[in-house]
Formats: C-alpha cells, structure tokens, sequence
C-alpha cells in the first residue's frame, strides 16, 4: 500500500515548501505570490523499493461558503462523508469552487491530510470553516504548523488545531534537515494502519539513499583533485620565439581548462543533492585576475605556515620510513631532515602555480608545456572549495529558492576535526597528489570530511 | 574487449605449445593437468583471497603502480572511483581475462584433438600408476557420472612412457586420456570462473552503483505544471484618503486596533463587520453611498476568493488597506505582503492599496 498524502491548507502558508522538501525537489514551484499552485499535483517519490506519494494543492479560496453548501446537503455525520463527495462531483461547485473541489478530489478517493498553517502569525476564526470541510472527509489527517518567521504562535495554533487533527506538529520546511524531515515522515506513519509497513522501509531507504550521496560525492572529489593535479597541457611549436609567443594563450586556456572542469564537478555535486534548480555562487579562484596572486588560494586552502607544517608532516613521514629501513642507524635525520626540506620547500613555494616550460623535442622543435600545478596548497584549495559546497547543499532545503552563496571558509578547523594519523596520511597524500604521484586510497582518507 | 581477446590468443597459444609434445606427439599428461587444473584453481584462490583480504594494498594498486603504464590510463584507473571500486574492476577483469584464457585453452585443445593425433603419456622416476590412481581418482570424483572418462590402473600403466624404452602402445589407447583432460579443464577451470565471473560482475555492479551519479534531468514524477505566475498588473499605492469614509472590516480588527486607526485616518463615518458567510445588506450598503469605502484586510494572509466575492458586490471602487498588528500593537506591512495586495487590487476594476503614512 503507497501512502498518499494531500497537502492542503490556507494560501501562502508552506504548501509547496513542504511538497518540495519531503519530495527533495527544487522542481516545485514555490513564490511569495499566492496562488502559485494553481493545479494539484502529485508527486510519486520512489526510492530503492519504497515509494510515497506528495500532492501539492491549490489552497483553500471560499471555505466558508463550501461549508455551507456541505451542511445544507448533510443533516448529520453518517452523510457527511457522501456529501464531500457529492461536493467535488457536482458541476456547480466545480464552477464556483474550483480550488476546493481540486484539493478535496485526492482526499475523497484515499490520500490522508496534511494540513499546513503558519505559525508565525496568529490563529484565527477564518481558519475554521476549512478545518471543518477536511474533518467531514473521514480520512486520517495530520496538521504540521510551519513556523515562517517566526514560533510566536505556536501554542495558540496547537490547542485550536488538536481540536480537528489527532496529530499536530511543528515542522519549518524551510530549515528542517534531513533527521527532522525523516521523523516527521515517521510520524506519518502512525496516521493509518498498514502504512507504518511502507513508511519505515522509506525511511530506511532514504537513508541509505543518503549514504549512497556522500559516496557519490566523494568519488566527484577523489576524479576533480586526481584530474586537475595531474593537469598538463602542451603545444607542440617550431622555435623558441613561437614558444613565448603562445604563452599568454596557453595559459589562458589552461586556467580555464581547470576552472570548467572544477564547475563541472560542483554542477555534479549538486546534481547528486538533486539540486537541479539551483544558482550558486563561490568565491572565485579569478586565475584571469592575477595569475600568480595566491592570497585567494589561503582563503580556501591553508596559510603558508599550516602549509609547511602539513608539508612538514608530510615529509617527515616519507624520511621515517628511510630511518626504519636503516633500522635506526641514520640517528631520526630521515625523519628530522625530511620534514625540514618538504616543509621548507612548501613554505618558500607557497606563491608558485603552475610553471611554463618549454623543452626541446629528440626529433626537432619545441614542446610549449604549462603546468601541471605544484603548488602544495593546490589540492588544499579544490577541497576547501568541494567542501564547503558540498557542506552547505547538505545542509540547504529543496524549498530554499535563494541563490546559494559560498564564502570563504576555515578549512584548517576541518581538518582539526581529524584525528593526528588521518590529517598526517592526508598530508602525505596531498604531497604526492601536489608532485603528481598517484595516490591510491584518496577516497578512504577524505570520507570523514566529506561527511562531517 | 581488447583484454578478452587477448586472453583467448594467450589459451590458444600456450595450450598449443603444450600439446605439441615431443617428436612422437606425445604429451606429458602431468603437465597438461598441472595446465587445466591445478594452475586454474591457485589463480582463482589467489585472486579471491586478494578481493577479500581486508587491509593491506590492492593487486590493482601494485598493478597501478607499475611505471611504465601510459598516464591517461593511470588517470583513467584512478577515475574509476575509490580503491574498492578499482579492486572490483580488476576482480572482474581478471576473472574474465582468465575465463577467455581457458575458452582459448579448450578450444584448442579440441581443435588438436580433432585433426592430429594425440597420445598422452605420464612419465616419473618416484611414481608408479598404483601411486598416481587415487590421486586421479579424486580428481574426477566431480565427473563421477561419465563413466568413460574415469581413470584406470590399466590405462595408467599402458600410458606410462619411459623415454629409453620403445612403446608400442597405440595411439588410440593413449589418446583415451583426452576425456579426463577435458573433464579437468571444465570442472577445474571453466565452469568455477564463469561462476566466478558471474559474481565478480553483480559485485562491480554493486560497488559502482553506489557511487553512480543521477542524470541531469533525472524526474520521478516527469514534468511539473504549476510554474512561479508573472507578477501581473499592480494596484497603486496611496497614502491619503478622501473624507467622509467607511470600513469594511474584513479583518476582526481588534477594537484598540480599530481606535489606533482611527485616530490616525480620522473617524469612519461607518464601519461594518463582514464575514465569508455575511452577505452585505441593502440598508449596509446604502449606508455606504458617498463614502470612500476602505476594506480593512489582515496584511499577512493573502487574498482570497471570498474576499474578492464581497468586494465585487461594493457599488464602487474603494481601497484596500493592510494592516498588521501584534496584540494591541499596530506594525508595519512588509514589501512582500503590499506587493501581494497591490497584485490583488490590480485585478479589481480602479481598486488601490492605501497605505498611510502615518501607520507604524
């Protein structure tokens, strides 16, 4: 048995806001504007092997006048129900109430009511009549106050509405993560027998779905570091003149090369948090404007002084395997040497990006060749960037309309979220990434900070 | 593809050498077991145990780590995903490379069999046939039910081959050995890697899953209609009323409301309280002949039709006045709530927002 439900309620209160955030959609059209929906429309969400349905409805335009026409064609309960259904079958009411007949039609033929209003304004008697009409159906309901501004009243709203619904809840569809949006649809369960069988395999399902996200998300981050670290371009050119001559094209062209790839990796990212309507924008790495500016790099990445104590790290762990295999006899000054030189290296080198070279070719001419990137704080810079993207659809709701803004963020307090062996090994592998070498478990070393 | 085929030359080609045997033809039985048997199920056994050991590097990343691999390759194998992924691919890959390696082996071997004439011969200086029984034995207890290609202590001493001494044995006793060969190679060899195979697939498929990423325009419940509306023809907005004027109060203004008003506006001449349900009267609505009608609204819920059914039934164009209060206290209307009531008004005939400037 799918579990319908019909989403009703006042204009303007949340309607489509809840559709959009239950059902991950950003599909749904949702405006300050009333009458946004103007149609019903359902929604079938169906993951692994459970599925749901949402209808979204157009609210509620005469209520009080659909009840008096109810009352006059019902003289007590036993046919209140047949008159709903009289109601939304009768060609003069769906003439003069299309609205009301639109979003009755669902629930006479089975969907249960989740009845929106705004907590954030007071309760008032108009509320009623609507109240009434959706009692008069019989079917399991449920009232879910959406706080839109603010909680002020939310107590006067939960006593009237606990008098026509036998669950009320608060639930913002604007800020509820995805534990608040995963209990509310436990508690959906309990509106009619049966469903708790097709809810909690749901509920499972979203959250493998969720695991099936952040795996997805990594594999975008371990191909967008291994591709644009490894990133190489080169023109085969006749002398050395011509050579200099492409260098300002080249490099151009490389710097754009890296900045689509990396925006085609954000665009999968949000493609994976089913974002398939959202602006973003973030904090640009603006190659164009200075190439060799890398003050914006530390606004992502680390500072020239973390740098060198990553790389430091970095390096005095490769040193520490030669003292091993010298089983001691080189006195720690693998390990203390090691660490000196990758952390110097990293600290004098923090300004360079990617070098132009040009080399002669064994069957004659040149080979134009910019980059790849050495930069050690490279690889900090992508994830950094991957990261706080990645953070912040985590946290977005599919109701959210606004353009997704990302600044710059404090990755060095994310990596202290690491433990001292999982920051030294993702050190290391940095280091190998920045010197091109591969790195064989990247995924493994970045899945805690993808999911923290 | 390119792996496959390659490995179904490698059977064809190694399968041939062995069975070339020596100048007579004859070939070594022990070898081609050690061939079709016992080699399959270390390879298999090994690759298995390399998947399922749970630390340590990968084959595929001592693979990877092979100099000589071009880079794109490298980059390639890298995007493949993280390293259970990859350890899935070559899984995979190895078991299929090995099933064509096998197909190549068998299929040569009954290419061999059909237009040369193969004699098999064993030949040890420690064991004798009576040695050499069980084990072979035990070796086609799985073909148990072809009876044909069991072995025998009489066809293992008619194949033992001392190479100083001049058999006389013919072929066609020697070549009976070619069932249990064959025997071997299935049971040993093919039928566990297609098995193999099989599961080396459903599990690649399984971890690639996991990270496959949705389509772009990817939908379970196609195209929506409802679309965000135009904002559509807006009501002006003014800030003063002519006098003498009426309310019509469509907000259950509270009373101190209501006088915080009127203080600021000016005294209604008249004010009624209408409801959904309330249709105007004739009295009530003579009562408003000469006035400026001004129905007073709650700012933040948005209009609806019934309020659109009592204000068409005015005699003339009025204004529409928002009004937001929290308790006694009057506040100011937000951008967004007067956008929206200038938006209704511009639906009505000549009906404007008012909004004074004297209101919070």
């Amino acid at each position: 048995m799918t579990p319908v439900f019909a989403v009703v309620g006042h204009p303007n209160k949340g309607k489509s806001s809840i559709v959009a955030t239950l059902a991950h959609d950003d599909r749904v059209a949702i405006s300050a504007q009333s009458g946004t929906t103007r149609v019903t429309e359902s929604l079938h969400i169906s993951i692994g092997s459970a599925s749901f349905t949402l209808i979204d409805t157009p609210g509620f335009q005469r209520p009080a006048r659909a009840l008096h026409w109810l009352q006059q064609h019902a003289s007590n309960a036993e046919q209140r129900q047949a008159a709903v259904r009289k109601f939304i079958e009768d060609p003069g009411c769906q003439k003069e109430f299309p609205d009301e007949v639109q979003l009755l039609s669902p629930i006479v033929n089975g969907a249960a009511i989740l009845y929106v209003v705004d907590g954030s304004r007071p309760y008032g008697p108009e509320y009623e009549p609507e109240m009434e009409i959706l009692r008069w159906t019989g079917q399991p309901s449920m009232a879910l106050i959406n706080p839109i501004e603010n909680e002020n009243h939310i107590e006067p709203w939960t006593q009237a509405l606990s008098q026509y619904f036998k669950v009320v809840k608060v639930f913002n569809a604007m800020q509820a993560d995805f534990e608040k949006q995963l209990a509310i649809l436990e508690t959906f369960s309990h509106l009619k027998e049966g469903w708790k069988a097709s809810i909690m395999p749901l509920i499972a399902e979203y959250r493998s779905h969720r695991s099936r996200q952040e795996e997805q998300s990594l594999q975008v981050l371990v191909e967008l570091l291994t591709d644009l670290c490894s990133y190489q371009l080169s023109r085969p050119v006749l002398n050395k003149n011509q050579a200099r001559a492409l260098q300002s094209t080249l490099e151009t062209y490389y710097f754009n090369q890296m900045k689509q790839r990396e925006a085609k990796a954000h665009e999968a990212l949000k493609r994976i948090y089913r974002y398939r309507n959202l602006d973003s924008t973030i904090y640009d790495l603006s190659f164009e404007d200075n190439l060799f500016d890398t003050e914006k790099w530390i606004i992502w990445g680390l500072n020239r002084k973390q740098l060198a104590t990553a790389a430091a790290i970095a390096g005095a762990a490769a040193g520490a395997m030669v003292d091993v295999s010298l089983a001691g006899h080189s006195f720690l000054l693998g390990t203390v040497g090691g660490g000196l030189l990758a952390g110097g290296s990293a600290w004098f080198g923090a300004d360079r990006i990617a070098d132009y070279k040009i080399k002669g070719l064994p069957v004659g001419g040149y080979e134009a060749r910019q980059g790849p990137v050495r930069n050690r704080n490279f690889p900090y810079v992508i994830l950094g960037r991957y990261l706080f993207l990645n953070q912040a659809l985590r946290q977005r709701n599919h109701a959210q309309r606004d353009t997704l803004q990302i600044e710059e963020g404090n990755l060095s307090a994310m990596l202290e979220q690491l433990t001292a062996a999982q920051r030294k090994a993702l050190h290391g592998a940095f280091g190998k990434l920045s010197r091109q070498k591969q790195v064989d478990d990247l995924a493994a070393l970045l899945r805690s900070l993808l999911r923290a | 593809m390119v792996l496959a085929v390659a490995g179904l030359l490698a059977g064809i080609v190694i399968t041939l050498t062995f069975l070339s045997g020596d100048a007579q033809g004859r070939v070594n039985l022990l070898y081609l077991l050690f061939l079709f048997a016992f080699l399959p199920v270390v390879g298999l056994v090994l690759s298995i145990f390399l998947l399922l050991r749970p630390s340590g590097k990968s084959l595929a990343a001592w693979i990877l780590d092979i100099p000589f691999w071009p880079q794109h390759w490298h980059r390639e194998m890298l995007n493949l995903g993280g390293s259970d992924i990859r350890r899935a691919w070559f899984f995979y890959q190895t078991q299929l490379i090995a099933l064509c390696l096998g197909a190549g082996g068998l299929l040569a071997f009954l290419v061999l069999l059909l237009g040369s004439d193969v004699s098999f011969v064993w030949r040890s200086t420690l064991l004798q046939a009576p040695d050499l029984l069980p084990v072979l034995t035990v070796l086609s207890m799985p073909w148990q039910f072809w009876s044909d290609a069991q072995p025998s202590l009489e066809l293992l001493q008619l194949s033992q081959d001392f190479r100083l001494e001049v058999q006389q044995n013919t072929a066609i006793e020697l070549g009976q050995w070619w069932k249990y060969a064959f025997a071997a190679q299935c049971t040993y060899n093919l039928i566990p890697r297609c098995i193999v195979l099989i599961i080396a697939r459903a599990y690649y498929r399984r971890k690639t899953a996991l990270t496959e990423l949705p389509a772009a325009g990817e939908s379970e419940s196609g195209n929506l209609q409802n679309v965000v509306p135009q904002l559509g023809e807006l009501a002006p907005v003014l800030t003063e009323v002519a006098v003498p004027f009426a309310f019509i109060d469509w907000a259950i203004l509270p009373d101190s409301c209501l006088t915080s008003l009127e203080q600021t506006l000016g005294k209604a001449k008249v004010v009624v309280r209408v409801d959904p349900l309330t249709e105007l009267t004739a009295t009530e609505i003579s009562g408003l002949a000469g006035l400026s009608t001004i129905v007073l609204v709650k700012s933040w819920e948005p209009p609806m039709g019934e309020l659109r059914d009592t204000i068409e039934k005015l005699p003339a164009p009025g204004l529409v006045l928002p009004l937001d209060w929290e308790g006694d206290r009057m506040q100011s209307v937000s951008d967004t709530q007067l956008l929206e009531w200038r938006r209704f008004c511009g639906t009505l005939d000549n009906w404007s927002v008012l909004l004074p400037s004297k209101l919070p």
